[in-house]
């Protein structure tokens, strides 16, 4: 008997709800010397619980929902107009209970009817995308300055700040959707801690963030990125955001071989089809 | 006799534990038409379809709250087929990780929106940001691995890994004997093993050489 067909994955789930006792820990530490598989999941386990906890807004979402789909039925329009669209994940709910070959269902994608959204309360709505990096958005504005919250009016923290939370506090503010404030940290970053990680990855966040309104700027900072030696796990990020602002800037044979570079470095990219669709609309 | 003693038996017992979820008597008023039950159990049963949609998608995917919702209609649909085999709130998430996986497959079928499942802005309780970084990129890898296990393997792995099912209740909530998704759980965990440890990129992040 292998010591794989022995791995203790009672113990790997207590060890990611943090309740083994010595022995316990003892014995799964002895387990994961010797199996990368256990190694793999408990941390890959531990990232998603670090990142899977409730956020707030999440209970009026909750509401939300409820309240749609049990309202009175005059007032159902909107919900059957959504069971309509969303009769394969019905048809996925059933399946996984009756036993039905859910792979059948999954083998050919079937093109997605837009679902019309229904009203959420305000304050349940995730923040707006801060940023996007299809080509197909909208083109450049000329000179616009980086977007502003017209309702943001948090003064920026002084600058005591250490690189680690400079960069978690910009973050933070580009996931509430205040792009203009993160912009902000991730200058205040890269300015002052010019040498740590935090602000070679920064480089990266930036520019996705400048790419709507400053092109050119966001360019520089792909290249920025893409130029260094040592930090290179966002490559594929920063060649698809470098292809994206070159075809903003209308630097079409620039943009082609960005996209060709994308491709033969990174084959199975995320990116490939919006790649090759990019090339074949592009003279 | 004989055959008894060896036959294991596990429908009494997880029908045992079923009866003991909270959620029991809303699901089972909500499946007899009770709408203000419906209501509560949904309520209930969101933070794991949140869970689910955030885990296969991304958390700050722009399509978590849409597919949550599809997630929601299709738990209530399904409730008439509830066999009370395992908690009310394993059968959601099962349908919650089910129903984002097809939106998943769909988005991929149409190349678009998986460059969000690189989660690196969702908040996190990583001690710093290299560590969130990479904890991102490992979520990154099980996301793309789903694209290409067999169903029921992927189905194992986002239940187990992902969202930290045990075995047992892997086993109870899909319908398949515990000897059947340990086998599946080991093949998935080897994809992931070897996922991680040809990821270039991972390698860069732990500093150690190609």
């Amino acid at each position: 008997m292998s010591v794989t067909e022995l791995c203790p994955d009672d113990l790997l789930l207590a060890a990611r709800q943090g309740d083994l006792t010595a022995l316990e820990d003892a014995k799964l530490a002895f387990h994961l010397q010797r199996c990368a598989r256990c190694r793999a999941e408990l941390e890959v386990g531990r990232g998603f619980d670090a990142v899977l906890g409730a956020q707030p807004g999440d209970d009026e979402l909750a509401m939300g929902i409820a309240a749609r789909l049990t309202e009175p039925p005059r007032r159902r329009r909107r919900a059957y107009a959504l069971a309509a669209g969303v009769l394969l994940s019905g048809s996925v709910a059933t399946a996984a209970v009756s036993g039905v070959d859910l792979g059948r269902l999954f083998a050919t994608p079937p093109a997605r009817t837009k679902v019309p959204s229904a009203p959420v309360p305000a304050q349940a709505k995730a923040p707006p995308p801060t940023t996007t990096l299809a080509v197909e958005a909208e083109r450049e504005a000329p000179a616009a300055p980086p977007t502003e919250s017209p309702t943001v009016s948090l003064p920026l923290r002084s600058s005591s700040a250490s690189a680690p939370e400079l960069f978690r506090e910009a973050n933070s503010l580009r996931s509430q959707g205040k792009a203009g404030d993160a912009q902000k940290k991730y200058r205040e970053l890269q300015a002052r801690f010019p040498a740590s990680t935090e602000a070679k990855v920064s480089l990266v966040s930036l520019a996705r963030l400048e790419l709507g309104s400053q092109p050119a700027t966001a360019l520089r900072h792909f290249d920025a990125y893409l130029a260094q030696s040592a930090h290179r796990t966002l490559s594929e990020e920063a060649l698809f955001g470098r292809a994206s602002a070159l075809g903003r800037l209308g630097r079409g044979s620039e943009e082609r071989a960005a996209w060709q570079e994308l491709i033969a470095r990174f084959p199975a990219s995320v990116y490939t089809h919006q790649a090759e669709a990019r090339l074949s609309n592009t003279p | 006799m004989v055959l008894r003693l060896f036959r294991s038996s596990p429908a009494p017992e997880a029908k045992r534990r079923a009866s003991a979820d909270p959620l029991l008597g809303l699901a089972r008023a909500a499946k007899g038409g009770d709408s203000a039950a419906t209501r509560t159990l949904v309520v209930s049963v969101t933070p794991v379809l949140l869970r689910a949609g955030r885990g296969v998608l991304g958390v700050g995917h722009p399509d978590v709250e849409d597919t949550v919702q599809e997630a929601a209609l299709g738990f209530v649909q399904a409730l008439g087929e509830y066999r009370e085999d395992c908690s009310v709130l394993h059968y959601a998430t099962r349908i919650g990780a089910l129903t984002a996986l097809a939106h998943r497959r769909r988005l991929r079928a149409r190349g678009e929106g998986l460059h969000q499942e690189l989660d690196l802005d969702a908040p996190s309780t990583c001690d710093s940001p290299a560590e969130a970084l990479l904890a991102a990129h490992r979520r990154r890898i099980l996301r793309q691995l789903t694209d290409e296990l067999p169903q029921a393997q992927t189905e194992a792995l986002l239940l187990h890994c992902m969202l930290g099912m045990s075995v047992e209740e892997v086993a109870q909530t899909s319908g398949a004997p515990q000897n059947t998704v340990k086998s599946r759980l080991r093949l998935a965990k080897e994809a992931l093993r070897a996922r991680i440890e040809a990821d270039l990129a991972l390698r860069e992040l732990l500093g150690v050489e190609p």
